[in-house]
């Protein structure tokens, strides 16, 4: 439209800070079934004492410690004057740009865990195969809910 | 009545053939009888009963259809929701003077609104006097008669008996081998033989095979050769028969509501595609067939059609015919100075490296590795996998080469395919989303990938060096941006002049 700089050079706003906790927990729910197995091993005595349980624990609590910051820290998303922008992923960086004169409708979801820490996730879906929704977690509740209203009142103001 | 009952009665035919598969496993044939007879006339009883209580009214707002027996369902489509009327008429139906009607209202083919069988005249009327509403012309009459606006027809491509003969000799296909063997799987309790035991096969074969076993070596090649050779009449044949079913009389005009594409010898179909609604067109092509310069043009779009069919615009033309359709739609096929870039280096040598990686693991591992191979077979095992690996690796250099894009003139042109090349032409405005693409080896050697969002079909560019993919990125944003398809995406008239 205007002169606007272009989405991609502004700077990520970081995801809400109750997000690490979630991933936390939600890492810690996944690691229980390997340490507990492990250390069923260790009690059951079929191999020599510590060779499994030590280094599966070891390697839970680096996850635990290192895996949620890692991933807070990759994820991001810009809010422009047309377009909303979500970046996520470690290992595999997927920036997704949503103009809001394409989205088709929005939700504001928030599953048990995210109720527990006051977060939810913003989803938009477009018409596109590719990327039909596009979700935004980590969002304060209120935050995920006045993005929504704010896309739904452009798209208002803009429409035909 | 009858006419509709029996023009239904196609899609019955799974439950009787269920039945009479069920049944026949029951020893005593007075009870096969009896519960072949019960369940036609349960199944003929459902389907009188269907057809009774699915109606229909045209309102002064909307088009009201009512159908289901034990749960009832009503559907009011207003008349500006619904994008055109198409008809199509399978064979049983055409038999009797029926169609099908089915309302495209733009959801894309899934919970179609379908009219089962309505005869050809009503059918033409419900689509003018929807046309017509749908216009604005409030005060239409029911039966509107007088809505022949003068529907000037422009025609853009037929296909000549001629040519669909040439086209479906391209369309060789030996898929009538596979049903055949599936359906001698299925029914083998028909055949009078045993399917699986050769020596059956052998007492069949009887006096002439051993005749022919008994001639030698040379003899029993050159017959399987022959025998070989007979597939080709038979794929030859079927291609033909499987095109001239689906595309005998296909006929291309614009027309004031879009582009019409009738086809079909036992299945007319007749559908309308709005200009507006088509997001990108695809060029493909054959392999045999690009020698001869013979391309197909498709249309990437959300409009409604037949759920097994594309939306085929041009089935099988030179491309001097295909440009004009291309250009009409908004989407002119590229020049000839066209500017063209590839994709990284970086990405071609990953990509070679990543296919030939397992095969030459895989020799490499038999000759390694302490396995029970007969004497002497690992050597050429394993060589011959290496060859496979260099041919693999050679294959994706030569992608790398073919596969080209291009953002020029407010177009994004994407090709890619070595031998038989696909050509995507999209407008920038059209896309939904837009979305850059780094795996860890993509940010070793500083390539991305750009997924696009394309309703109804996908796009994508792979391997663009970093500082092009992001080019890319940023322009193709600006210009999304600048057309904004808020209200009903699909409705949208021409974008303004940006």
């Amino acid at each position: 439209m205007d002169d606007a700089p272009p989405l991609a050079d502004e700077p990520l706003t970081p995801l809400d800070p109750a997000y690490v906790r979630l991933v936390r927990l939600l890492t810690g729910i996944a690691l229980a079934v390997p340490v507990i197995a492990a250390l069923a091993l260790e009690v059951a005595q079929l191999l020599p004492p510590g060779a499994v349980a030590v280094p599966v624990v070891l390697a839970a609590g680096w996850l635990l410690l290192r895996l949620p910051l890692r991933r807070w820290r990759a994820r991001g998303y810009s809010w422009g004057t047309d377009a909303l922008r979500v970046v996520r992923g470690l290992w595999w960086r997927r920036d997704i740009t949503v103009p809001f004169g394409r989205v088709q409708h929005l939700d504001v979801t928030q599953g048990p865990l995210e109720r527990l820490f006051g977060l939810g996730t913003l989803v938009l879906h477009t018409a596109g195969n590719h990327n039909s929704s596009v979700a935004l977690t980590g969002l304060a509740h209120g935050q995920a809910l006045a993005m929504r209203d704010a896309i739904r009142a452009h798209v208002a103001l803009h429409s035909r | 009545m009858v006419a509709g009952v029996l023009a239904s009665l196609p899609r019955a035919a799974l439950s009787i053939v269920a039945a009479i598969a069920g049944a026949r496993t029951i020893g005593d044939r007075g009870i096969m009888a009896g519960l072949l007879v019960v369940a036609l006339v349960v199944t003929l009883g459902w389907v009188v009963l269907a057809w009774r209580h699915h109606r229909y009214l045209i309102g002064p707002d909307d088009l009201r259809i009512e159908q289901g027996i034990l749960s009832r369902q009503v559907r009011a489509i207003p008349y500006d929701r619904i994008h055109d009327v198409a008809l199509r008429e399978p064979l049983v139906a055409r038999l009797f003077g029926l169609a099908e009607v089915a309302f495209d209202t733009g959801t894309g083919g899934k919970d179609e609104a379908k009219l089962a069988f309505v005869t050809r005249d009503e059918g033409a009327r419900l689509r003018d006097t929807v046309r017509a509403r749908r216009a604005g012309v409030v005060d239409a009459p029911a039966d509107a008669t007088m809505v022949q606006e003068q529907e000037v027809a422009r025609t853009l491509f037929v296909l000549t008996p001629a040519r669909l003969l040439l086209f479906g000799i391209f369309e060789f296909s030996l898929v009538v081998l596979a049903v055949l063997a599936g359906a001698a799987q299925q029914l083998d309790f028909l055949l009078p033989f045993e399917l699986y035991d050769w020596r059956e096969w052998r007492e069949i074969g009887g006096g002439p095979l051993h005749w022919l076993l008994g001639l030698g070596l040379a003899v029993q090649v050159v017959a399987a050769v022959l025998g070989l050779l007979l597939l080709i009449p038979v794929g030859l044949l079927t291609g033909i028969v499987r095109t001239a079913l689906r595309d005998w009389g296909f006929r291309l005009e614009e027309t004031s509501r879009g582009l019409r594409r009738r086809r079909g010898l036992l299945t007319l179909s007749d559908v309308v595609m709005p200009l507006e609604r088509v997001q990108a067109l695809v060029l493909g092509t054959g392999l045999l067939r690009r020698r001869w310069g013979w391309h197909g043009l498709q249309a990437i779009s959300l409009a409604q059609d037949s759920k097994d069919q594309s939306h085929t615009l041009v089935p099988f033309a030179q491309m001097a015919e295909v440009a004009p359709v291309a250009a009409l739609a908004g989407l002119p096929l590229p020049g000839e100075g066209q500017a063209w870039q590839r994709a990284s280096a970086g990405w071609r040598n990953h990509r070679m490296v990543l296919s030939a990686v397992l095969p030459g693991l895989i020799g490499l591992g038999m000759l390694v590795l302490p396995l029970d191979l007969p004497a002497g077979a690992a050597l050429p095992a394993a060589v011959s996998l290496w060859l496979v690996a260099v041919v693999l690796a050679f294959r994706q250099y030569y992608l790398w080469r073919h596969n080209r894009h291009a953002l020029a003139d407010g177009l994004l042109y994407s090709r890619e395919g070595w031998l038989s090349p696909r050509l995507a032409i999209a407008a920038p405005a059209k896309l939904q989303s837009a979305e850059l693409r780094q795996g860890p080896l993509a940010r070793l050697g500083q390539y991305a990938d750009l997924h696009l969002g394309l309703a109804g079909g996908t796009l994508a560019l792979h391997g663009l060096p970093v500082e092009q993919a992001r080019a890319i990125h940023s322009a193709l944003l600006a210009r999304m941006a600048a057309v904004d398809f808020s209200a009903a995406n699909l409705h949208a008239p021409d974008p303004p002049a940006t």
